[in-house]
């Protein structure tokens, strides 16, 4: 499916709403959706993994890249002398990265057994970066010395993490009921004059 | 002679404290830079072409057309007509079925484009577009006015100006989607270019042509009914038709979501106003612009016409201080000694809200050399913000006290303040705002009180005994993260956010919708209700086909 990027973080956003987390890491999930769709890849089967049980990994874990990414992107300072941690969708720390780079002025790589990805802040470098979940280290280094991935204006996604997603999202719809219908919900004035 | 001395204009913005609030906002008037105003300018003074290159609609109106605008590049309105049973118009978001659909073609479509168009379009939500798309749209003709207009025209009249002035419009659109809606192309796409730089000029450009197709339409119509009897719209009254909008809550949403942008609109026209307050003095042929656009302005207001209890009052209330500013202008020196200053101390003293913030859009109207500049730094191309977590917990208590003491001075404890909920329904899909404590919503709600949820912030932080730093906090709170967002939004923009409770049972979501209508530009605004609107776009402009000799500048004021 061919979606907007604006179409693609609002799905995310809606997404990880439905799926328990709270609003401020849901805009962070759109922010990051879009990141990553804009170097072309959307990464959304990533996104509806990690969504499915997205509530049960937050405030305890460090397992979620929802959680992590924002820390340290609050908090460029934390990867100074570089960590490590487990974490689901790996790949998905990339944006929170990219703005660790930004503010420091130094490229961050992050590697895991058999993949990794590196970003300078605007391009991301990817090698196998689709693992559900790793042990990861995250440092400042050189970014990679062949081309980085190309930009992208869509997100190109399958239709089962749209399916996937949209019912995430659907969880944030509230059921029509007769109480609401009594106190006027949808109705109007005739408003065809 | 005094020693005292002249009361000196600063220049400085009014506090947010001041303009911010729901009843200010929601009595906000369009102004030069509206964004309307802002793409008829451009149009205008850049020589742009016009051309309609496509008319395939028989003789029932059904079929397609294909209108384009050239300047440096080429954008096409691409329209569907269709044959609609009356009883199946609505102006509901939620409808499936419409007179006339649109979208905007980037470039110059080809006939596998308007057929892919075709199969999608008149679908609208249901249906899909491409990035070569920038809005998708859809309108549905006025059944009071439509009817009359093609009998007149086709029996060799003009139709009957009351009934034409009552209306105001032959069509009105119910929703124009950009912005990557449903698959559009993403405002990012279009961003860098000058004439799309500004907000929403791809969609205005979008209802600026619809109008035109309006006036065809109707005038084809009138032919197909009427044959060789049939005579064209007079120039003028086809000039005072706009295009109608229908409004519903799904606007509201869109200021508390994009505090960044709307700090731009406000921050805007603030600064254009606070640029003119400053002028120590005007000349005669500005002093001059001003008094014909007041009187001009008091004859568009007396043409404003609703039935809606709120809209009764609030015009009740500004046409006699109209009258009023009317008859200190007579008298008053409007050239030397700080006029503009002078007037706005006059009327913040003696003058209801409505009456100060037209005087205020007026103001603004002989100094597009000094202001039109702001309509560049209307859009906001930053994205999501990112929250500085290096910020001490000391600096983002002081930043929620300063700008949000509203929200903390009020007891959300109590039910009144926390009366409402909005939410999206499954049933339709649209937004809505609900009961709280009457409906099973609270678990559905979409995060549209930013000062509730400051406040609790604030308590969590009087709470804290963590280290003092934003990113220590936030860790611990990921459900303060979006009030804390706000909050470093609102230290450097702070016009970000609405100073007033957009849950409270007496919350008048219209406010809201009026306040974002003004910067498109729009008038003459009729509540339906307290949570939707009509409103007209457009009235009293040339057509595009008139535009390269007739200056549009001051076309929305009715000429006396």
């Amino acid at each position: 499916m061919d979606l907007s990027l604006n179409e693609y973080a609002s799905l995310i956003k809606q997404a990880a709403l439905g799926g328990g987390l709270p609003w401020g890491i849901a805009e962070e999930a759109g922010f990051a959706a879009k990141w990553l769709a804009a170097r072309g890849v959307p990464f959304a089967e990533g996104f509806a993994d990690l969504l499915a049980s997205a509530s049960e990994s937050v405030g305890g874990g460090p397992g979620s890249p929802l959680t992590l990414g924002p820390m340290l992107s609050d908090a460029p300072d934390t990867i100074a002398t570089g960590l490590s941690h487990e974490v689901q969708r790996p790949l998905i720390l990339a944006p929170f990265c990219a703005a660790v780079a930004s503010a420091s002025r130094r490229a961050v790589v992050v590697d895991w057994a058999g993949g990794g990805f590196a970003t300078d802040g605007l391009d991301l470098w990817t090698r196998d970066a689709g693992i559900a979940s790793a042990m990861v280290t995250i440092r400042h280094d050189r970014s990679p010395d062949f081309a980085a991935l190309s930009c992208a204006s869509r997100a190109d996604i399958r239709p089962d993490d749209h399916a996937a997603l949209q019912r995430h999202a659907a969880r944030m719809l509230a059921p029509a009921t007769e109480e609401s219908r009594r106190l006027g919900a949808g109705s109007s004035l005739s408003d065809n004059d | 002679m005094s020693d005292m001395p002249e009361p000196r204009p600063a220049a400085a913005l009014r506090p947010a404290g001041q303009v911010m609030t729901l009843e200010r906002l929601g009595s906000l008037h369009q102004s030069r830079l509206s964004f309307m105003r802002v793409l008829l300018r451009r149009l205008f003074r850049n020589g742009w072409h016009f051309e309609r290159t496509v008319w395939d609609i028989d003789a029932d109106g059904v079929g397609h057309a294909v209108y384009s605008a050239k300047g440096p590049r080429t954008y096409s309105l691409v329209v569907f007509a269709h044959d609609l049973p009356d009883e199946l118009r609505s102006d509901r978001v939620i409808a499936e079925a419409w007179d006339a659909t649109f979208s905007l073609f980037d470039g110059v479509p080809t006939s596998e484009d308007i057929e892919r168009l075709r199969a999608n379009v008149p679908k609208q939500e249901a249906g899909r577009v491409s990035e070569r798309e920038l809005t998708l749209s859809r309108a549905n003709r006025s059944v009071r006015l439509w009817g009359h207009v093609v009998d007149a025209l086709a029996a060799g009249r003009q139709p009957d100006p009351a009934q034409i002035a009552s209306v105001g419009y032959l069509m009105r659109t119910t929703a124009v989607y950009g912005s990557g809606k449903f698959g559009a192309a993403d405002r990012e796409v279009i961003a860098d270019r000058p004439e799309l730089n500004p907000p929403f000029q791809a969609e205005l450009l979008s209802v600026y042509l619809i109008r035109w197709f309006v006036r065809d339409l109707v005038e084809h119509m009138a032919t197909s009914q009427g044959g060789a009897s049939a005579v064209r719209l007079a120039p003028e009254i086809a000039r005072s038709l706009g295009i109608g909008n229908s409004t519903g809550l799904g606007m509201a949403p869109f200021l508390v979501n994009h505090p960044q942008l709307f700090n731009n609109w406000i921050m805007a026209r603030e600064t254009a106003f606070a640029r003119v307050r400053a002028l120590p003095s005007a000349t005669e042929d500005e002093a001059a612009l001003f008094r014909d656009l007041f009187a001009r302005s008091c004859a568009s207001v007396d043409l404003w016409a609703s039935e809606h209890p709120l809209q009764v009052e609030k015009l009740a209330a500004l046409r006699p201080d109209l009258d009023r500013a009317g008859a200190y202008l007579t008298e008053a020196d409007l050239v030397s000694g700080h006029p503009w200053f002078r007037l706005w101390r006059w009327a913040e003293a003696e003058l209801c809200i409505d009456a100060q913030e037209l005087l205020i859009s007026l103001m603004l109207e002989p100094y597009g050399s000094l202001i039109d500049d702001l309509v560049f730094e209307m859009a906001d191309n930053s994205g999501t913000a990112r929250i500085d977590g290096a910020m001490s917990l000391n600096r983002l208590q002081d930043i929620l006290r300063r700008g949000y003491s509203w929200a903390l001075e009020t007891n959300w404890a109590e039910r009144q303040a926390q009366a409402r909920a909005w939410y999206v329904s499954a049933e339709k899909l649209e937004p809505r705002l609900g009961e709280r404590f009457d409906e099973p919503i609270e678990d559905y709600e979409q995060p549209l009180a930013p000062g509730r949820d400051v406040a609790a912030l604030y308590r969590a932080l009087e709470g804290w005994d963590g280290a003092p730093t934003v990113a220590a906090f936030a860790i611990a709170h990921p459900e303060h993260r979006s009030a804390i967002r706000r909050a470093q939004i609102l230290a450097q923009a702070p016009y970000a956010e609405i100073q007033g409770n957009t849950i409270d049972a007496a919350l008048m979501p219209i406010d809201m919708l009026r306040a974002k209508l003004s910067f498109f530009g729009a008038i003459h605004f009729d509540p339906r209700s307290d949570r939707w609107v009509r409103i007209c776009m457009y009235s009293g402009a040339p057509y595009p086909d008139e535009l390269a000799s007739n200056d549009p500048e001051f076309s929305i004021y009715p000429p006396m």
